[in-house]
């Protein structure tokens, strides 16, 4: 169960932080994010975030559901950054195979850049 | 103070932190070690080791207490559970008054059913922890007040921090190594930004627990932000109290009444639905006897102390009172235990244990890196300047010196001789003294050669905490993992990893060193040919 809200929230930091300019890059391979797409993908990111309460949910009371929610909230965004650092075709994968974020970009209206 | 909001905003964060950093430093690493302050006392105490992972403990330690004291006024026994693994009973004699401590001690040797004796006596984990809040060698309430004054500027440190970054979401996810300033400054901000929710909470909760401390025209309350706690305690002692008078009537006759412990321990953890941590059992061995089984398990938050569930059996194996608590009556005392049991981590498993910690290291790293990045910052304009200097010495005593201090600290645990008067006081002078020793040291020596020497000392030391440990431990590490010991090999796994950090961290001083020579000597060459 911990594992699984681990995973659930490193993929939803992965969208937000496909959303900056910084590491838009390792995603998209060029360009900056526009906002729609930027939008889009905060959207997402926080949908799997607040899914990841479910699992924490379902092993803990409700108020210690939050608190273990929150703790991993710490270890995912500093394990997505150091990935990001260190080892980015490992973001680029996991970016590949779990974020739904990614499938609704060609939807998305494409502005002029 | 000119400029903009933003500003003034960055000059009150640095110099409101400056003035307190070291001080907030060791806060900071003794209050995380604190999360795992009972590991940290079993770690300590080697003579326990072998009482790890007992096979039918209630029954050893029944038979125990059935042959030490027979007719005594009530058994407690501490079952093994995550965060002390060993099996310990405590009972008061026939006739004994409950006083404040719970009377006589004894932790069980698994092999032959007796009480281990001469087990060292040692500071342990609260040393660390009463260091962090209270400081040490200062009259209590100086220390409180010190420390009290350093969270509040810490405070003052977190807010102006979020105000004075300029892209606190366009910089969330980068960390750059190998830039220098930016790398420090990025270090600097993963600490704090990526944990800001605890940051924000542990600082909080610390100030409110010292908070009847600082509000000192309240006058003459040496113990401050305890007195909240002793009020609730007080409350709850009286109720106890009341019950144990009326249990405490003029008892029958004594005569043998052996229970069939067993069978009621198995119903009470069936019918509490976790693992028990503690029995209690009042007037053993008699007619009247009642056996309290405790879970290990909080229902609610709002307990600092207390809110387990427990259930009560009478001699014939009868359920007679059980106890689910809710959670703390009133707002104010559902408040005070909420923040108080936030802070101290009284709720934990061992994974939010874990999590607390993460999040305590993240709060050091922050904390160490602003004192470097001070530093860093002004190291071309200011480098030799009174100022300067003394930030820099204090950074590497603070900083490499406190890791010396707290290794030297556990190598004393184990090299201390067991026996001598005093011993818990001889390691915490051993801890002073190698941190006192490093401040002069960093005086003389505060540049790349002092951090490389205090870096690569602290690193040594806790390599080898676990060989240390295997050494003077009766119990082998090897029979520690298939008796299942984990508190104690998680100490030497965390110990392990903090050599490994303190290793990368001189290679990181020696590597900048050399780069800094080479980029000094292609210089003068180049001035040599023109």
């Amino acid at each position: 169960m911990t594992l699984l809200a681990l995973l659930l929230i490193i993929l939803g930091f992965i969208h937000l932080s496909a959303s900056t300019r910084a590491s838009f890059k390792v995603f998209f391979g060029r360009g900056r994010p526009q906002t729609g797409l930027r939008n889009w993908l905060h959207i997402v990111g926080y949908m799997y975030l607040i899914a990841a309460l479910l699992p924490c949910m379902s092993g803990w009371n409700f108020q210690m559901a939050i608190v273990v929610w929150l703790g991993l909230l710490h270890v995912g965004a500093v394990g997505v950054t150091l990935m990001l650092t260190y080892s980015p075709g490992l973001v680029r994968r996991l970016w590949l195979w779990g974020c739904l974020g990614r499938l609704g970009k060609p939807f998305l209206p494409k502005a002029s850049n | 103070m000119k400029g903009g909001f933003r500003k003034s905003m960055t000059w009150l964060h640095t110099w409101s932190s400056l003035v307190v950093i070291w001080v907030l430093f060791a806060i900071f690493l003794t209050g995380t070690l604190s999360f795992f302050r009972a590991e940290i006392t079993h770690w300590m105490t080697p003579e326990h080791h072998i009482s790890a992972r007992t096979e039918s403990p209630v029954l050893m330690a029944t038979n125990y207490l059935q042959s030490v004291a027979p007719f005594g006024e009530s058994w407690q026994i501490s079952l093994p559970d995550s965060r002390s693994p060993v099996l310990g009973v405590n009972w008061l004699a026939e006739g004994e008054e409950r006083q404040r401590r719970r009377g006589a001690r004894a932790v069980i040797d698994p092999v032959s059913g007796t009480a281990i004796e001469d087990a060292r006596e040692t500071a342990g984990g609260n040393f660390l922890y009463r260091f962090h809040f209270e400081l040490y060698g200062v009259p209590r309430s100086v220390g409180r007040w010190i420390v009290g004054i350093a969270s509040m500027l810490m405070f003052i440190a977190i807010i102006s921090g979020v105000i004075m970054h300029r892209k606190i979401f366009a910089d969330f996810f980068s960390f750059r190594p190998g830039k220098k300033t930016a790398s420090w400054v990025d270090a600097h901000v993963l600490g704090s930004v990526l944990a800001l929710p605890f940051h924000i909470m542990i600082t909080f909760t610390g100030l409110f627990l010292l908070a009847g401390t600082l509000l000192f025209w309240q006058g003459g309350n040496e113990r401050g932000g305890q007195q909240g706690q002793n009020a609730n305690r007080g409350h709850a002692s009286e109720e106890q109290r009341e019950e144990r008078a009326q249990a405490e009537k003029p008892s029958s006759q004594r005569e043998i009444v052996s229970l069939n412990m067993n069978a009621i321990y198995l119903e009470a953890e069936s019918l509490l639905g976790q693992p028990i941590s503690d029995i209690t059992i009042s007037k053993p061995m008699t007619h009247e006897a009642e056996v309290t089984f405790r879970g290990s398990e909080k229902s609610s938050l709002s307990h600092f102390r207390g809110g387990t569930p427990e259930v009560t059996y009478n001699v014939k194996g009868e359920l007679i009172k059980e106890n689910f608590p809710a959670g703390a009556e009133g707002p104010i005392a559902t408040t005070y235990g909420v923040l108080r049991s936030l802070h101290e981590g009284h709720f934990a498993d061992v994974l939010t244990r874990w999590l607390l910690f993460f999040s305590g290291v993240l709060g050091t790293v922050m904390v160490g890196s602003g004192a470097l990045l001070w530093s860093q910052k002004r190291e071309r304009q200011q480098a030799g300047k009174p100022g300067y200097e003394v930030v820099s010495a204090l950074n590497l005593a603070g900083i490499a010196g406190l890791f010396v201090a707290l290794g030297a600290y556990f190598w004393a645990n184990r090299l201390v001789p067991a026996g001598i008067d005093g011993r818990a006081d001889w390691e915490i002078i051993i801890f002073f003294c190698s941190w006192l020793a490093c401040i002069l040291h960093s005086v003389f020596l505060r540049q790349r050669h002092g951090w490389l020497l205090q870096l690569a000392a602290a690193g040594l030391m806790f390599l080898l905490l676990p060989v240390l440990d295997a050494l003077t431990s009766p119990v082998g590490l090897v029979a520690a993992t298939t008796a299942g010991d984990w508190v104690r090999l998680s100490f030497d796994f965390v110990s392990l990893l903090t050599a490994a950090g303190l290793w990368a961290a001189a290679y990181f001083v020696l590597s900048k060193g050399r780069k800094s020579r080479a980029r000094r000597n292609s210089v003068s060459n180049k001035k040599g040919k023109v």
